[in-house]
Parts: structure tokens; C-alpha cells; sequence
């Protein structure tokens, strides 16, 4: 006979499935359905919400909590009277003692699990799950009470009336009222769970938190217990996995000082400082991290939306069983909203080039916001002093805190990372935040005015007009975007030579990058050949302007690539800047033909000094502004040997290739397409043809010379073949392909050979981004359809042929 | 309002320069003379710190009103102290009073987004453009109505008005 689900006082996980929610609440019944569907969860049980309401019942305060809401709550604006309500509330739950049958229930469960386990007295978690937590559309991060490394029958009781308490507390109370949910409608459920011996634990996302692609799995974790992340004491380690191919795109290994561990004499969580040794190593392996990944994309197809898990690896055991998830729940933030434009209560405000950088963390919640920071140690403080608009400055956030996080126009924390309770609660909100952002609350003074851009993760002095204005325009862009999406496979991008028109092109050409950002206005701006500039002594004025122009691209495009190609003038073109005549001509660098002259990475490894100096800018950029979209590309190489040189000046200048930092070559010279097996053995992420350069030296035309041009034609033969050598064998190799020549801003059938052959991205200027677009678009629709043409095509065939050799089967009694 | 004040380090070449003109600007200021030896009004784009291929083509062209343009109001000062008239103008938002009844606007190795403006600018106001650019802009040959002008080792594109 069926067990009457709803009678239980005591459910298995295994017997519970999402239908159980009314009884257990979400995260039981979410532990039910993954146990159910082979997902990896420690063993346990609820205690379930029907035994919650015949305690509130017999023990008749029900009624008495009730009205100390009605009586306490009077203004909902009003956080304090949250805090008295919970007070008196959970004092009285705690202090009513628990009626025998279920108290016995609790207990025999509690003895069973230790059974199955075979353990004396196993560790257990208690959490609360309250039936209407988990809801879709209401994220309760950390919501009520969770007690780790609970043991022993009275304190397994103990957590259970705990949970049943934290009900409520000032913010689940708060939340109801928000949301609407009226709290007799709301009952509790407590799970009782197996702890993992934790060696490391974490959080994943199935979809970007931050940026909402749902390309990628983002993984987070530290040693010991996963509560460091979610509280934010331990900035964690970070990982990003590509959803399709199961490969680690992004590593970010910090030094973590502090773990959650289980006291082995107490067994309660101690806060324990980390072995030096493993401080700065991964707390996941990379098996880890791709099994775990695996597992997420598992949970995500069971569930249909992207989902917010936790997890912990066992240090008893053997991979892969040491993975266990521990908890899964929907992820709210994109599933409901966009981005939110950014706001301002600014005031007297600067440029970004005038604007001093106090502090830099982690982009947690999208946006930009100025405002007065408000710097607090507890929600009490928070209480008194925060006002709607401020900026909310403190160590780390707790459920505690969210009223007043709902105040604030942006959030900065000391310490957590992409998935600590700050983070989550703020995307929630729509607030802009930033985590981790180490000293934050000694650096930032009290009442003073910021400008907190979290896109980049950079606080900085003042109002910052230049950041807070094109937010402001956002709203139109978006409705633009809104109206043409046109999306296409390959990825368009645009050429940009004036940073300044940046902000205005990334707005209206909606490109996905900029594939050739070119550094010679940056120079004549400067005006002095980089020669003389050195002579003078000026290294820092180019470093500055170079930063400065790079910076305004970066950040008009963030988190779209920006590829920054190295100064590639010419000689002759040198020669024109001050200075040139004695740097460049009588040092005999200006040749016959400045076009194969002295030019491009082999002057970088001629002339380091200067070259450093870019790459000083580029990491300027990339660390001080935290603008980790700047790729770069170095130009008109030759041969092998100067790419591994250039390389490893930029090494050495600290800009080291990685998931965030793309060093591409142009492919101009023939050599790079007649070795580009070579170049990618020497490390290249990814190419760019030079189409005008390409298509000059494989067919032997002087660009310069007028009596060749009528048969100057990018769309040579010779040149096609070359093109679709190099894509071929990069993309056997995993390495991107890019255009940023003119052909194809002058030549629609150029667009179509290079989609037809799979190039990565297109790189045209700014007022054909638009077109090529909705060409590409085009071309990737017809190809489809021709692929799906020739499929048909071929069936039929496989299908005549069958015919035919029936026919022949039939005919051959007749030619018996 | 966009343009103005907050503009002002667009696209400009900086400060005027001292330095001895490289033979260059020389070569430039002499091939806009021979083909405009009659010329009444010729604008220079974006001079900044270059003002010797206008200074040349002052002498070369004694009776031809000659003004530069730039986006930096500092640039512009400059100049007028050097006794060149010169005018602040965003050439993506351009003053076409500036403009009119030229013969001839030019540009020498402007970044590549200017290129279409000029032209632009250059019909709707009845000028020849003239741009000097950077070799890899040189892909001009290949849009129609731009003519290709090598002289003295100078590589230069031509956009004659129709209705000059």
C-alpha cells in the first residue's frame, strides 16, 4: 500500500519528488528529485512541514505568532520592527518544547541514517526548506537556518527547532510582505543530511551570473566547507567551463588564508588558517572541475532552467565518487530580467581620465552607480545610517542585511566572490555590486561621494560623468538592440582608429568586439617619432596616452574583446612624425619600399624599449582598470622566431597568455600561411588576415606602384587558396580566425568565401558593421539550407539506389 | 550637446610643432599647387601639430584664402598666433560655413573613419577631397570615384566634385 505522503512526520529523500514541495518544501524535495535522477547528494531525510504545523498547533502558538506580527509590524518600510517581531517570534518557538511522537520520529530517523552509514552518531546538516522558498521567481539565498556538523540525538532536536524558528527571522519576514506570500501560507521543513567531510566545497552556476551566458558553467570554491563562499569570508577560487565542450576556459587560483573545517574534538565548524602549501593551490582538480561541470549540465537538463548548485568533494573518498551536490535551485536573475541600466544621484562630476581609482574587487552585479558610501559593520549600523541611494560598504553581507541592501544603489564588500550571499542577493536586486574588493571598508571614507562601476569591478573618487552618462543612454540602445537582432554564428566586429568615437560606435553598431584597434593615431596624437619621446624622457606620457586610448575602447566595449594591434607604421610614416628625420632616416631605417621594409614584429624585437612601453599600457589598462577584455595582435610578422621574441617581452612586461588575454598574429607575410602549423606549436590563440598586405605579397604587387594596380584583386585565386589554408588548419588547432583587411568592406562575395570557410569573426569599419551583419546573417541561413538541401539530396539517392538494386532483385528470376 | 570642450583631445594632432618640416609635407604642399594653381579657398582637415604643408602652400599660393581646422581649441590658438587662420570644427559634426566655396579640402593621413565624412562633406558643399593617407588606408583605389595621384613618391587620392 502507498504511504500516505501527507500524515509523515518523517520523509525520505528517496521517496520525494518536486511534486512533495507542499509537503517538505523546495529543497528537500529538490534533494528527492536528484537522488531520483542519479545526481551525486548525500543521504538524509525531512522532517516535514506537516509535523512543523502539528507542533505550532499542539503546542497552541500558532495563534500567538500570528498576532505578535499583526501587532509588532505596523509600517513595512520600517526594518527595526522586523527585528523585534523575530525576536519575540523565535524565542517562543524555541522555548516550546517538542510533542513525544515527533520528537521520537526525529530521533529513530536520525538512528537509521547513522545505520545506513555505518557510523556511530553520524554528522548530520540540518537546513531549514520552507515550502514556499524555492519557488520560481523568488530566490531566498541563504534563507533561514542551516547547522553543520550537527551530531548526537538532542542536538539533531535542537537544530530541528532552530529551523523551525528561523522562519522567522527579520528578513524571511521581510521577504513575505515584499513578495506578497502571506506567512500562514508559509510552512517549514527541515532536512537532516549527511555531512560531506568536506576538503573543498563551492557553488556553480549554469548560466553566467553576471554576464547571463548560458555558454558557460561558472564553478567557485575553497577548502573545507562551502559556507566561506556563500557567507563571503574566503574569496574563492574561480573557474569557468564551456557548456559544449567540457573545456576549462577561465583558471583563477587566489590565495586563500582561511577554511571552514569541522573541529574533529567538537565537531563544530571552526574558522582554521590554511597550511601555507595549500593556500595558493586549486582547491578543485581540473577532473574535478570538468566532472562537476558535467554533473551541473546534468541537473540543468533535469530541470529545464538554468540552476544555482552547491556542492563538496569528500575528502574520504576516491574520485569520482568523492563529488556530492548538495543543493540545487533555479537561478532567478536572468530568467526574469536584463541588465539594468545603470543609476546616478552624481554630483560635480569628472572624466575617467581625471578620475582617481580607490579600490578595485570583482564584478558581482552589473551596473554603474554613484553615490555616498556608507561604510557599516553590522545591519544595525546599516539601520541607522543608510540612506536610499548610498553606497553600502562593508566586510560581507548576511540575510540580515537585506533591507537595507534593498536601499542602497550599489553594494562594495571586502571580501566574497561571484557567489557569495552579496553577490547573489544584489543581482537579485538589480544593484550594482562589487565583491571581494579587500580593504574597501578602510579605503573608502565615510559619507564621501564614489562612482562605483561594476561592469569592470573599479570604485572610483567622485562622480565620474563620462561612466554614468552613455548608462543613462543604455535605455535607448537597448530598445534599438531590441528591434533588429539580427544574430549570426560568425562573429562581427569593427576596426576603430579614434578612441574617442568608441563609446558612440559600440552604441550604434551593436558590434561584438573590436577585431583591429589601431595604436597609430594614439602616436601622432602623442606627435614625436617614440624615439625622441624616450630621449626626452617622456616613457610615462606614452604609457599614460596609450592607456588612456585603449582604456575608452575597453571600456565602451566590456565584456565585448577588444584586440589591440601593435603601432604598425611604416617607415616612411615614422619619418613624417617630429623626430623622425634623425630617428628614422639617419638611423637608415627608411628603405626603398617602406611596405617590406622595416616594419612591424621585427622592430619590436629590434627596439624592445618601445614596444615595452605598449605593453606597459596594455597591463595598465587590464589591472588598473580592470578592462580584462584587451586582446592583442602583433602585425606583420615573419618569421616564427620573432613571435616567440615578441612573446615573451610581453611575458616578461607581465602580460602572460591566458582564457582572458588573447595574443593574436596578422597574417600578411606568406611565410605565416606557409608555416602557420608552426605559429600555433609557438602558442598563437588566434590570426587576423591583412588582406591588403596578403593579397600585395602573394601576388607580387607594389600597393604603392601605380602601374601593377589594375591587377591588384584580393579576390585572387591565390589569395583564397591561402585564406582558406590558414582557417583549415586553425581550426583543426582550436585557434580563432579573424579579418580586419578591407576586403570584405569592399566585397560581398569576399564574405561569403571566408563564412563558407568558417572564419571565426570579420573585422570591417564602423559603417559597415551593420550590413555586414545582415550579411553574414544571410550567407549562414543559405548555407544551412544548402547543407540541408544536399542531406535530402543525398537520402534520395541512398533511397533510389535501394529502389534500383530492388528492381534488379526483382528482375533476376527473368534472367534465370 | 556633444562637440566642444569635452572633445577636445579628438582626434587631434596635438600641439604645432617646430620642428623642421620633413620634406614630406613639403612634397605635399607642392603637388596641391600644381593642381590647384588658380584656387581661391583651401581647407585643411585635422592639422594639429603639422601646420607646414599650410604654411607652405600660403607661399606657394599667395592669393588663395588658406584655413586649417582642428578639433583642438589649443591647436587652433596656436596657429593663430602663427598668423594661420584656423578654425575649431568636429569634422562628424562639421560648420559647413566653414566650408563653402572652397576648391579643395584636404586631409594628410587622417584616421581611416574621417575618410567617409570628407567625402561627404566634399559633395555636399561642391570641394574636391584630397587625402594624403596612411599607406594601409590606401584601399581608396578600389571605391569608385576616387582618383589615384603618385607624384614624387607621394601616394594621394583625389574625389573631384561634380559640381566644380
Amino acid at each position: 500500500m502507498a504511504k500516505d505522503k501527507s500524515q509523515a512526520l518523517i520523509l525520505w529523500f528517496e521517496e520525494l519528488g518536486k511534486e512533495d514541495i507542499p509537503l517538505v518544501g523546495g529543497k528537500c524535495a529538490n534533494l528527492g528529485e536528484m537522488i531520483n535522477a542519479g545526481i551525486p547528494v548525500p543521504p538524509g531525510f525531512a522532517v516535514t512541514a506537516y509535523a512543523y504545523k502539528r507542533f505550532i498547533e499542539e503546542t497552541r502558538i500558532a495563534q500567538k505568532i500570528y498576532d505578535i506580527l499583526d501587532e509588532t509590524i505596523t509600517d513595512p518600510r520600517n526594518p527595526t520592527q522586523y527585528e523585534e517581531a523575530s525576536k519575540k517570534i523565535r524565542s517562543l518557538i524555541e522555548s516550546t518544547p517538542i510533542p513525544k511522537d515527533i520528537r521520537d520520529a526525529i530521533v529513530e530517523a536520525y538512528r537509521e541514517l547513522s545505520r545506513r552509514v555505518g557510523l556511530k552518531d553520524v554528522y548530520v546538516a540540518v537546513r531549514s526548506s520552507a515550502t514556499a522558498e524555492d519557488l520560481p521567481g523568488a530566490s531566498f539565498a541563504g534563507q533561514q537556518e542551516t547547522f553543520l556538523n550537527v551530531r548526537g540525538e538532542e542536538e539533531v532536536l535542537e537544530s530541528v527547532r532552530k529551523c523551525w524558528s528561523s522562519l522567522f527571522t527579520p528578513r524571511a519576514i521581510f521577504y513575505r510582505t515584499e513578495k506578497g506570500f502571506r506567512h500562514e501560507k508559509v510552512l517549514i521543513s527541515v532536512a537532516v543530511q549527511k555531512m560531506v567531510n568536506s576538503r573543498s566545497a563551492g557553488v556553480m552556476f549554469t548560466i553566467h551570473p553576471v554576464t547571463g551566458d548560458r555558454n558557460i558553467i561558472v564553478i567557485e570554491s575553497v577548502w573545507g566547507l562551502g559556507e566561506a563562499i556563500v557567507s563571503g569570508a574566503v574569496t574563492p577560487d574561480h573557474f569557468e567551463v564551456d557548456k559544449n565542450t567540457l573545456k576549462i576556459i577561465t583558471k583563477n587560483i587566489v590565495k586563500k588564508e582561511v577554511e571552514y573545517v569541522r573541529d574533529p574534538k567538537t565537531g563544530k565548524t571552526v574558522h582554521a588558517k590554511v597550511p601555507p602549501e595549500r593556500q595558493e593551490a586549486p582547491s578543485l582538480t581540473d577532473e574535478e572541475v570538468v566532472e562537476l561541470a558535467k554533473i551541473a549540465k546534468r541537473i540543468e537538463q533535469h530541470y529545464g532552467t538554468p540552476q544555482d548548485i552547491e556542492f563538496a568533494v569528500d575528502r574520504d573518498l576516491p574520485f569520482p565518487q568523492n563529488l556530492f551536490i548538495v543543493q540545487s535551485r533555479p537561478e532567478t536573475v536572468w530568467s526574469m530580467k536584463e541588465v539594468e541600466a545603470a543609476t546616478s544621484s552624481g554630483s560635480s562630476a569628472v572624466s575617467v581620465a581625471e578620475a582617481k581609482i580607490v579600490i578595485k574587487g570583482l564584478p558581482a552585479s552589473p551596473g554603474v552607480h554613484v553615490g555616498k558610501a556608507k561604510i557599516v559593520f553590522s545591519p544595525e549600523e546599516a539601520a541607522k545610517k543608510i540612506q536610499k541611494g548610498d553606497i553600502l560598504v562593508t566586510k560581507m553581507t548576511n540575510p540580515d542585511w537585506v533591507p537595507y541592501m534593498r536601499l542602497a544603489g550599489a553594494i562594495v564588500t571586502d571580501e566574497g566572490g561571484m557567489t557569495c550571499h552579496a553577490a547573489i542577493v544584489s543581482r537579485e536586486l538589480g544593484i550594482p555590486c562589487i565583491v571581494g574588493a579587500r580593504d574597501a571598508t578602510k579605503m573608502l571614507r565615510d559619507g564621501e561621494t564614489y562612482t562605483v562601476d561594476a561592469r569592470s569591478g573599479v570604485i572610483y573618487e567622485g562622480a565620474v560623468e563620462e561612466l554614468v552618462k552613455p548608462a543613462e543612454e543604455k535605455v535607448a540602445e537597448v530598445t534599438v538592440a531590441a528591434r533588429a537582432p539580427v544574430i549570426t554564428g560568425t562573429k562581427i566586429y569593427v576596426n576603430i582608429s579614434i578612441p574617442e568615437i568608441a563609446d558612440k560606435i559600440a552604441r550604434e553598431t551593436q558590434a561584438d568586439g573590436v577585431g583591429l584597434l589601431r595604436a597609430e593615431h594614439m602616436m601622432v596624437s602623442i606627435g614625436k617619432h617614440p624615439r625622441l619621446l624616450i630621449e626626452e624622457g617622456g616613457e610615462q606620457k606614452m604609457i599614460d596616452a596609450f592607456a588612456e586610448g585603449i582604456r575608452k575602447v575597453a571600456q565602451a566595449f566590456y565584456p565585448r574583446p577588444i584586440v589591440y594591434r601593435f603601432l604598425d607604421f611604416k617607415p616612411d610614416e615614422f619619418l613624417a612624425l617630429p623626430g623622425g628625420e634623425k630617428y628614422e632616416k639617419e638611423a637608415g631605417h627608411v628603405g626603398p619600399n617602406p611596405l617590406i621594409g622595416y616594419r612591424g614584429a621585427f622592430r619590436y624585437i629590434k627596439e624592445p624599449d618601445i614596444f615595452r612601453l605598449e605593453c606597459k599600457a596594455i597591463k595598465k589598462v587590464r589591472e588598473e582598470y580592470g578592462l580584462k577584455n584587451v586582446w592583442v595582435m602583433v602585425p606583420f610578422v615573419r618569421r616564427v622566431e620573432e613571435f616567440i621574441q615578441a612573446k615573451r617581452i610581453m611575458e616578461e612586461e607581465g602580460l602572460i597568455q591566458g582564457p582572458d588575454f588573447k595574443v593574436w598574429i596578422m597574417v600578411e607575410v606568406p611565410s605565416t600561411v606557409l608555416l602557420i602549423d608552426k605559429f600555433i606549436e609557438a602558442g598563437i590563440d588566434g590570426v587576423s588576415f591583412g588582406t591588403n598586405d596578403l593579397t600585395m605579397l602573394i601576388l607580387g604587387i607594389d600597393r604603392d606602384d601605380a602601374a601593377v594596380q589594375e591587377i591588384y584583386d584580393e579576390r585572387n585565386l591565390a589569395v583564397k587558396r591561402a585564406i582558406s589554408h590558414v582557417i583549415r588548419v586553425c581550426r583543426k588547432h582550436g585557434v580563432t580566425t579573424s579579418v580586419c583587411g578591407q576586403a570584405p568592406s569592399n566585397y560581398p562575395d569576399i564574405v561569403e568565401f571566408l563564412v563558407r570557410e568558417g572564419v571565426t569573426s570579420i573585422s570591417v569599419n564602423p559603417d559597415k558593421v551593420i550590413e555586414t551583419r545582415e550579411l553574414v546573417a544571410s550567407i549562414e541561413r543559405k548555407v544551412m539550407l544548402e547543407r540541408l538541401m544536399e542531406l535530402e539530396e543525398r537520402l534520395n539517392n541512398l533511397d533510389r539506389r535501394a529502389r534500383e538494386r530492388g528492381k534488379i532483385f526483382e528482375w533476376s528470376p527473368e534472367l534465370d | 550637446m556633444t562637440g566642444g570642450r569635452e572633445n577636445a583631445e579628438r582626434y587631434s594632432n596635438g600641439r604645432p610643432s617646430s620642428t623642421n618640416p620633413p620634406t614630406y609635407f613639403s612634397k605635399i604642399a607642392h603637388l596641391i599647387s600644381k593642381l590647384y594653381p588658380r584656387a581661391r579657398k583651401i581647407v585643411e582637415v585635422g592639422v594639429g601639430r603639422s601646420p607646414h604643408t599650410l604654411l607652405q602652400l600660403k607661399s606657394l599660393l599667395p592669393n588663395a584664402e588658406i584655413i586649417a581646422t582642428d578639433i583642438n581649441q589649443e591647436v587652433v590658438r596656436e596657429l593663430d598666433e602663427m598668423g594661420v587662420k584656423s578654425l575649431v570644427d568636429d569634422i562628424f559634426e562639421p560648420d559647413e560655413k566653414i566650408y563653402e566655396g572652397a576648391d579643395l579640402i584636404y586631409s594628410i593621413r587622417p584616421p581611416f573613419e574621417l575618410i567617409a565624412r570628407l567625402a561627404k562633406l566634399g559633395s555636399r558643399i561642391g570641394a574636391d577631397v584630397l587625402i594624403i593617407p596612411l599607406s594601409e588606408d590606401a584601399y581608396l583605389s578600389n571605391l569608385s570615384g576616387w582618383e589615384r595621384i603618385v607624384e614624387n613618391e607621394l601616394i594621394a587620392y583625389l574625389l573631384r566634385s561634380s559640381r566644380r
